[in-house]
């Protein structure tokens, strides 16, 4: 469900940056959704579908593409892939703050 | 034309979220954020937690709920006040609502010690949005089961405290105490678990001492 308030950020943003450039048509863009981002692309999809008429974006081509998760032990320093469910690290099994893949956010898009 | 920008789609929110802690941190006010299911006992635990911190200090809630007010009278006896926030089907609140209550709707929230933000009964999505809060602190309930931790990692991830409720039913409840209390170590090193009931007392006294050393923490705040 929060994917919607997701897509309202990306057409605002991409509308005002569009502005800003006097692009008045949106070709394409490339979305990136971290893997541990809690976005469903389904509904992410859906929701694009749905509110993206009649903006800057309607009818654009969307490439999503999916990042990695990289992570840090916060008590060893160690660098790894943080797997679900405890996300914890391999070497001493500290817990963990994420350093990619919780995000979503959009790399370019392509106007005229 | 090719245009990068590189932005983060949760800037917005935590940008809004960023002019709350500011607000929030001049005038030395503690915001905590409470998510935890449907069910988990967030109304109940406010109840009993109002009672006691309204006596040494000035407390509001921030009540969101889909559609209903009922909570909000519950609450509205053991605080000075409680704001509703109906979402309508809105599955999560966001900082901006937080921050129109705070510089526009509700400006008297300012002459608190203590906002309580009871959010929506999720485990998902709340845990997606910063409100500027001091203290996110995530229930666990015996009733739900000990995997809620395992199922839904990044709800407890980012707490600063679960309080385990509802301990009394432990006799009637497969849920492993200890099994609980590791998952959330391994998912949080750093987290505060309170194992307590509101029924019987047990473990309260431990959850009002943690949150009144951080209202005073804040109130003796120097900033930055």
């Amino acid at each position: 469900m929060h994917e919607l308030s997701i897509v309202s950020s990306l057409i605002n943003l991409i509308t005002n940056d569009a502005e800003k450039k006097k692009i008045r048509k949106v070709i394409s863009y490339r979305l990136v959704v971290g893997e541990q981002s809690s976005v469903d692309t389904r509904c992410l999809t859906f929701a694009l579908e749905h509110l993206t008429p009649g903006t800057v974006l309607e009818g654009a081509k969307c490439e999503l593409v999916r990042e990695k998760s990289e992570g840090r032990c916060k008590i060893c320093a160690n660098y790894f892939k943080p797997e679900p469910p405890f996300y914890s690290c391999p070497k001493c099994h500290g817990s963990s703050e994420f350093i990619k893949g919780r995000d979503i956010y959009i790399e370019y898009y392509e106007g005229e | 034309m090719r245009v990068y920008l590189a932005k983060n789609l949760r800037e917005a929110n935590q940008s809004n979220a960023l002019d709350n802690r500011k607000i929030l941190d001049e005038k030395r006010i503690l915001l905590v954020n409470i998510i935890g299911s449907p069910g988990s006992g967030k109304t109940t635990l406010l109840e009993h937690t109002l009672k006691i911190i309204s006596k040494g200090y000035r407390a509001a809630v921030i009540e969101a709920d889909l559609y209903t007010s009922e909570d909000s009278g519950r609450l509205e006896p053991w605080c000075e006040t409680v704001l509703q926030i109906n979402t309508e089907g809105g599955c999560h609140l966001e900082a901006r609502y937080i921050g129109h209550l705070l510089t526009a709707e509700a400006p008297y929230l300012l002459d608190m010690d203590i906002i309580f933000i009871e959010n929506i009964g999720n485990l998902i999505c709340p845990a997606e949005f910063d409100l500027g809060e001091d203290l996110r602190v995530t229930l666990l309930t015996v009733t739900e089961g000990n995997d809620k931790p395992r199922k839904y990692p990044l709800a407890y991830q980012d707490s600063q405290a679960t309080l385990i409720t509802k301990t009394d039913l432990l006799p009637y409840c497969s849920f492993d105490l200890n099994e609980a209390l590791n998952d959330l170590k391994m998912i949080n090193t750093a987290i505060k678990v309170f194992p307590l009931s509101v029924q019987t007392g047990n473990g309260i006294g431990d959850w009002i001492q943690w949150l009144k050393a951080h209202v005073e923490a804040k109130k003796n705040y120097a900033g930055n």
